[in-house]
């Protein structure tokens, strides 16, 4: 694999390595795309006219439930003056 | 006092029932197993004793006004990527180390319904990524009798075979996935660890509930009743063998033991009838790509903003990428990047939409073989690695050529023991059923274990 492929892919999944760390990761992605290499394996399956093998059930009605208590979903936030920090997003 | 570590869900309900032990002497029994094992093993990630005992005291009172169902009362582990309200969930995870859920996964509050005692959480790969097959140690150490673990991969088939108990992988659907971690959503399934086929099936009673939290839940719309297959015998049960799994896969001692435990079925009345997956070749390959994809869906919620670890950045997007890489581990990062090569642009059609097609082809090929039979007979793991949980090569996931493909299907898929090695360690044998076909798979697991392990039934 390449590096600049291996950076964008970095990019994608909004990770990011040491470079010490780089080499190890990149041959085991490259390990990985030669493993699942199937693009010529032969496969004349018309998969439109299967239905799709996970099938769903019945959605749920669209109707507003009662939320998840507000002290619950804080108590695993980052606590200041009981208020829930967020990271700056507007720069 | 008897052994508490060699009951059975069914021997223990007799006995809470007939007052032999309480509901909170059975508990404090269990803790006390735990609490001395687990510092060496660390099966479980987590030991919740005071709300156990608790519990217990709650389950007591029911069983004293004879309200009693199948699981009150009876102690279990839950694997540590199921939320459980109010008590820690890393998912043995960085990201999640403190995570505490606000809400219980739909398979708890069915526990809870029954006034099940939840004794602890059992230790798990990141995020059930199922590396290492310890799960099931809790259950074979004797922590509780069941645990309820998670199944992507075969994590829980392998956790069974490992330690010479019966896990069983539910048709995707029968059980709710509502409050599992995500991994891989078309392949993640909650099911049972036990001593037995029979308590697997008691087990899915209770945790087989239409979930409408869960889109693809469907639960139990006839109300069956898993256990009727037990102790029925497999007379006239057409058993399908496909020669892909008994190649050179598999050890010359686990093929002769495997097509022995056949034959035993045949003697008992059941017909055995050879066919050929050839699909099967292909299979690990699929799961890598589909599960990699839907794994990078699934873990970019983790950015340490709503919960989990949260890294440093001068700016907001600096600050995800650092939450990220510190918070996940090495296999979940490599599978997070290998699921975003596969969905872009240029290699989506030769990775992931073929990878969609080559499982619709062996889900067809599975369809096939159930037109003439009733389940098919395969290892439960193949011998061509120890799963340990370290990446040598990527070579190493086609050891999970005989699970993977249950997985891509959406099968039920049971795994017992019928025998043992040379080395001592037990020979796994699985049962792949028909969708929705537990109780038959259920019913064959029942009749192998009653032949090779006669003394759990006397």
């Amino acid at each position: 694999m390449e590096t600049s492929a291996f950076e964008l892919l970095c990019e994608a999944s909004q990770l990011c390595f040491a470079d010490d760390e780089k080499a190890d990761f990149m041959e085991r992605l490259g390990s990985l795309i030669k493993f699942a290499s199937v693009k010529n394996i032969d496969c004349d399956f018309n998969d439109e006219e299967t239905v799709n093998s996970v099938s769903l059930g019945d959605l749920r009605e669209d109707a507003a439930l009662p939320s998840l208590p507000t002290e619950k979903l804080l108590a695993n936030t980052e606590p200041l003056f009981n208020c829930f920090v967020i990271p700056k997003i507007m720069e | 006092m008897f052994d508490i570590t060699q009951e059975t869900i069914k021997s223990l309900r007799r006995r809470l029932d007939r007052r032999e032990i309480s509901a909170e002497e059975l508990c404090s029994e269990f803790l006390k197993v735990s609490e001395a094992m687990n510092p060496g093993l660390k099966a479980l990630a987590l030991i919740t004793g005071e709300e156990a005992l608790s519990a217990a005291k709650t389950a007591q009172v029911r069983i004293d006004k004879g309200e009693a169902c199948a699981l009150t009362g009876i102690p279990a582990i839950i694997n540590d990527n199921i939320m459980t309200e109010d008590i820690t969930t890393a998912c043995g995870s960085k990201m999640l180390a403190d995570f505490i859920p606000p809400y219980n996964a739909g398979v708890i509050e069915q526990l809870k319904s029954a006034d099940y005692v939840l004794l602890g959480k059992a230790t798990v790969d990141e995020f059930g990524l199922g590396g290492s097959p310890r799960s099931g140690l809790a259950v074979s150490s004797g922590f509780a009798p069941y645990l309820l673990g998670t199944d992507t991969d075969g994590a829980i088939r392998r956790a069974a075979a490992f330690y010479g108990l019966t896990g069983l992988r539910p048709t995707y659907g029968r059980v709710s996935r509502y409050g599992l971690a995500a991994f891989a959503s078309s392949l993640d399934q909650i099911g049972p660890i036990a001593k037995t086929a029979e308590d697997c099936a008691i087990i899915l009673n209770s945790i087989s509930v239409h979930d409408p939290r869960d889109a693809a839940s469907f639960g139990n719309p006839n109300n069956e009743d898993f256990t009727n297959g037990i102790n029925a015998g497999v007379k006239g049960l057409k058993i399908a063998v496909p020669k892909e799994f008994f190649s050179d896969n598999v050890s010359d001692e686990v093929r002769t033991a495997l097509l022995e435990a056949a034959k035993t079925l045949e003697k008992q009345g059941a017909e055995l009838i050879n066919v050929s997956v050839k699909m099967t070749d292909y299979a690990a390959q699929t799961f890598c790509i589909i599960s990699s994809a839907e794994a990078a869906s699934n873990l970019s919620r983790y950015d340490g903003v709503n919960y989990g670890l949260r890294g440093e950045g001068a700016s907001y997007a600096e600050q995800i990428v650092d939450s990220r890489s510190k918070g996940f581990g090495s296999e979940i990062k490599s599978r997070i990047m290998f699921g975003n090569f596969v969905l872009s642009g240029e290699n989506y059609n030769d990775y992931f939409m073929k990878a969609r097609r080559l499982r619709q082809k062996i889900k067809a090929e599975y369809d096939d073989i159930f037109k003439n039979s009733d389940v098919i007979l395969t290892p439960a793991v193949s011998d061509l690695s120890g799963k340990t949980g370290k990446f040598i090569s990527a070579e190493h996931y086609l050891a999970d050529f005989c699970t993977v493909s249950a997985s891509l299907a959406g099968l039920p898929c049971v795994t017992t023991a019928c025998g043992y090695r040379v080395s001592g360690m037990p020979i796994g044998i699985s049962l792949t059923g028909k969708k929705f076909g537990e109780a038959t798979i259920l019913q064959i697991a029942d009749c192998l274990e009653r032949v090779f392990y006669p003394e759990n039934f006397s």
